[in-house]
């Protein structure tokens, strides 16, 4: 799911345990190793000298101290590392089976578990990204030692604040946030303002997923969090756009709910004042905003002397090029832990990075692509001919230089060379075809470009169900630079559906040719509570940062949402890609934001 | 309770022998710091606050005089300093830029309630002046985790 520049767009063993309470050490006993010319007599002799009791030879010069009842464990360590005859000492700790969830398909979950893993692409599943397929194991977010410690983060609701959430997914269901009977479908929607946040283009429950998957119940994968309370709220429609009324109204709503952590997998490139007043809003309720660094590939900051340049209007990405405490970004890393190539970066605008490519999670139905060939099949009709449509090719060239010929329909626009206007002044063609636009959701997804200058050739999409008369559904003037369109369907959804593209050549103009459109696609959604699917994307890392950020605010009941950033960012473990290229340096680690730990704070001496 | 296990003069005879004996092992170092003022040289035993439950005092002793400080300090907020296997240790020394890999510490633990202590009553001290820094510690699975250390503070006494 890339960023693209629309309003704003998405860019067993312990079952459901919580805070272990096992012991972790031997009680009553540590383990001494003295130094190598220490003799064992005299090592029992210190032992023994401390009114201790020393008990078997460990290996080497390690023994076993049992200590006397009045001692603490504590203050015994830091005796006997004090002792220069002693080289180490440490408590005798215990071990316990690591917690493993029994999920089937966790084996392919390479961000909470990398054993090297080639992920691997289900029927029906969208393709692998095989950059970096298998990647290095124990490049993960050591998600099996923080397990150890903590699974059930319902104490902190995280609101995915996206295109919803399919509550009733077999994976989710039972995680979801309870809101009361003013809630029943668990969240709201602000796309058709009302009580039910179903996702209906899938986005959304594969964030939830990667969160709070139900952990250890045998179906499915896992969440971060095997327990959770997950808030959907539905911002962005079937094609996965929102607008600052609904981006802004999600983010309130969460925090007015009692969200402690909003998860935000998109984003945009205006400096939005409401958005950015929401996310204020959130933090002055004591909310952290997980977001999505954008998946333009670009550098934030442009300051790293590269002099690369960034594409018109995409220097930033919001809300990641704002600073608020409350907002931590996400950046995106493959299997290898290197920075995925779409992930946007910035040393001082992209606080971590996350597994983000290869992601397996839970989706909101089974969803299918369906390609036009754009070669056979429509009816070309209306005007004259010198404006009339037909099938063409177009080369284009990817950022690699490498060139493709793609087909393409065109509405060709002849004019004649001495007045230099068309043959026929605003003849409106046509290109129809009947198409199967069955599904619970149908969008529809094309690029069109114009050689005439932006603003000066109209086209419209006109569709209708069967039986039905087609309807206009879409207008704009095409540019030079081209558009990518994705168009929701619903209303002429069916088996025997008429699309149409419409063109209207310009009153006058010294022009020469007309638009073309050109990747086709139907992208069609059956919604179910079985699917999962692979995505990637900076979308992808967020929610596993989000739920880190929600498994350290169950874990600490005192922490505030700086407290919890902090966790997050200095808590992980650096990874080289990400040198100068963020502000930590650091790759997420559940574990290692669970062990950190913040240094003091005034410190202060007085008689 | 404190607890004072630095051994008795039966072994000390023997510790002297090893201390020594530790000197020569090559590529073996220990630096005792030393009160500048008074020459004579801090405690390098462990040495453990204890917890008053009647007054809710926590203090600690270096039975070098009998001077008393106050350390005081902003709680930590996490969960594992703050219960069983977490706490505080206070690093001392008698001159500036406290070593925390090489100097002694009072260690001051969890005892009870919702927070480890974030007060220390530090008698026993001699006249001269003492620099410190404060490091929290917690334990997830048997593994402890130390923060980095806080920012120096000093004190001359008296």
């Amino acid at each position: 799911m890339r960023f693209a520049a629309a309003v704003i767009v998405l860019c067993g063993f312990a079952q459901g345990a919580s805070i272990r309470v096992r012991p972790d050490r031997v009680a009553g006993e540590i383990l001494v190793e003295f130094r190598p010319a220490i003799e064992m007599d005299d090592a029992r002799t210190i032992v023994a000298g401390y009114g201790h009791q020393a008990g078997t030879l460990v290996a080497g010069n390690t023994l076993t101290v049992q200590l006397a009842a009045s001692h603490s464990l504590e203050a015994a360590l830091s005796t006997y590392r004090q002792n220069p005859a002693v080289k180490q000492a440490q408590p005798n700790f215990r071990y316990y089976a690591t917690a493993v969830p029994n999920d089937a398909k966790y084996g392919q979950y390479w961000g909470l578990k990398n054993v090297g893993q080639v992920i691997t692409a289900s029927p029906g599943q969208y393709a692998v990204d095989p950059t970096a397929n298998p990647g290095k194991s124990g490049l993960d977010i050591s998600a099996e030692a923080a397990w150890d410690n903590i699974t059930d983060c319902r104490s902190a609701t995280v609101a995915v604040v996206d295109t919803g959430v399919n509550y009733n997914h077999e994976d989710l269901a039972s995680n979801m946030w309870q809101g009361g009977a003013q809630y029943p479908n668990h969240g709201y929607n602000f796309v058709d303002r009302n009580y039910d946040p179903m996702d209906r283009q899938g986005h959304g429950s594969h964030v939830a997923g990667t969160i709070g998957a139900v952990g250890s119940n045998g179906v499915g994968g896992t969440g971060i969090c095997w327990k959770a309370s997950l808030m959907a709220v539905r911002v962005l429609d079937a094609t996965g756009a929102g607008s600052t009324a609904s981006v802004s109204s999600g983010i309130k709503f969460a925090a007015d709910n009692g969200a402690k952590v909003i998860n935000l997998s998109l984003g945009g490139p205006a400096a939005d004042p409401m958005l950015l007043e929401a996310i204020q809003y959130a933090g002055s309720q004591g909310v952290l905003v997980v977001a999505a660094a954008g998946n333009d590939g670009i550098n934030l900051a442009f300051d790293d002397g590269s002099g690369r340049a960034a594409p018109t209007g995409m220097e930033y990405s919001y809300p990641c090029s704002w600073t608020e405490k409350n907002l931590v970004c996400i950046g995106a890393l493959d299997q290898k832990f290197g920075l995925a190539g779409f992930s946007n970066y910035g040393q001082s605008q992209v606080h971590i990075a996350a597994p983000g490519v290869n992601i397996v999670s839970s989706v909101t139905g089974l969803a299918s692509v369906v390609s036009d060939s754009l070669t056979s099949g429509w009816a070309f009709a209306g005007g004259s001919a010198d404006t009339q449509w037909a099938y063409g090719t177009q080369t284009f060239t990817n950022g690699a230089g490498q060139r493709s010929t793609y087909p393409l329909l065109s509405a060709p626009l002849n004019f004649n060379a001495t007045t230099k206007v068309p043959y026929t002044v605003n003849a409106v063609t046509t290109a129809t075809k009947m198409v199967d636009l069955t599904g619970d959701e149908v969008t529809m997804s094309y690029f069109d470009f114009s050689a005439l200058p932006d603003g000066k050739a109209q086209v419209r999409v006109i569709c209708g169900a069967n039986g039905q008369t087609p309807a206009p559904i879409f207008a704009e003037t095409t540019t030079q630079n081209g558009t990518y369109h994705s168009l929701n369907m619903k209303s002429c959804a069916g088996a025997g559906s008429t699309v149409r593209f419409e063109y209207t050549a310009p009153a006058t103009a010294n022009l020469t040719s007309g638009s073309s459109v050109v990747f086709l696609n139907y992208n069609k959604l059956w919604i179910n509570a079985t699917t999962y699917n692979i995505l990637e994307g900076t979308s992808m890392a967020t929610p596993h940062a989000a739920g880190v950020a929600a498994m350290i605010f169950a874990f600490n009941p005192s922490f505030g949402f700086s407290d919890v950033a902090q966790s997050l960012v200095s808590g992980g473990v650096p990874a080289p890609a990400l040198s100068g290229k963020s502000i930590s340096g650091n790759a997420l680690s559940a574990i290692g934001s669970l062990s950190y730990i913040q240094p003091p704070t005034g410190l202060s001496a007085t008689k | 309770m404190r607890l004072h296990l630095f051994p008795s003069m039966t072994y000390l005879k023997w510790i002297i022998i090893s201390i020594a004996l530790f000197f020569l092992l090559p590529g073996c170092s220990f630096r005792f710091p030393s009160i500048a003022s008074s020459g004579a040289s801090l405690p390098q035993n462990g040495t453990q606050a204890t917890y008053d439950p009647s007054t809710g005092l926590v203090s600690a002793s270096l039975n070098l005089g009998t001077l008393e400080a106050k350390l005081q300090w902003g709680p930590n907020r996490e969960a594992t300093v703050n219960r069983t296997g977490g706490g505080y240790r206070l690093f001392y020394q008698t001159n500036p830029n406290v070593d925390t890999a090489n100097s002694p510490f009072i260690e001051v633990p969890f005892f009870s309630g919702s927070q480890a202590p974030s007060t220390l009553a530090l008698g026993g001290l001699a006249a001269g002046t003492y620099y410190f820094k404060l490091v929290a510690f917690g334990s997830l699975k048997g593994v402890t985790n130390l923060s980095s250390e806080s920012a120096e503070v000093s004190i001359s006494l008296p």
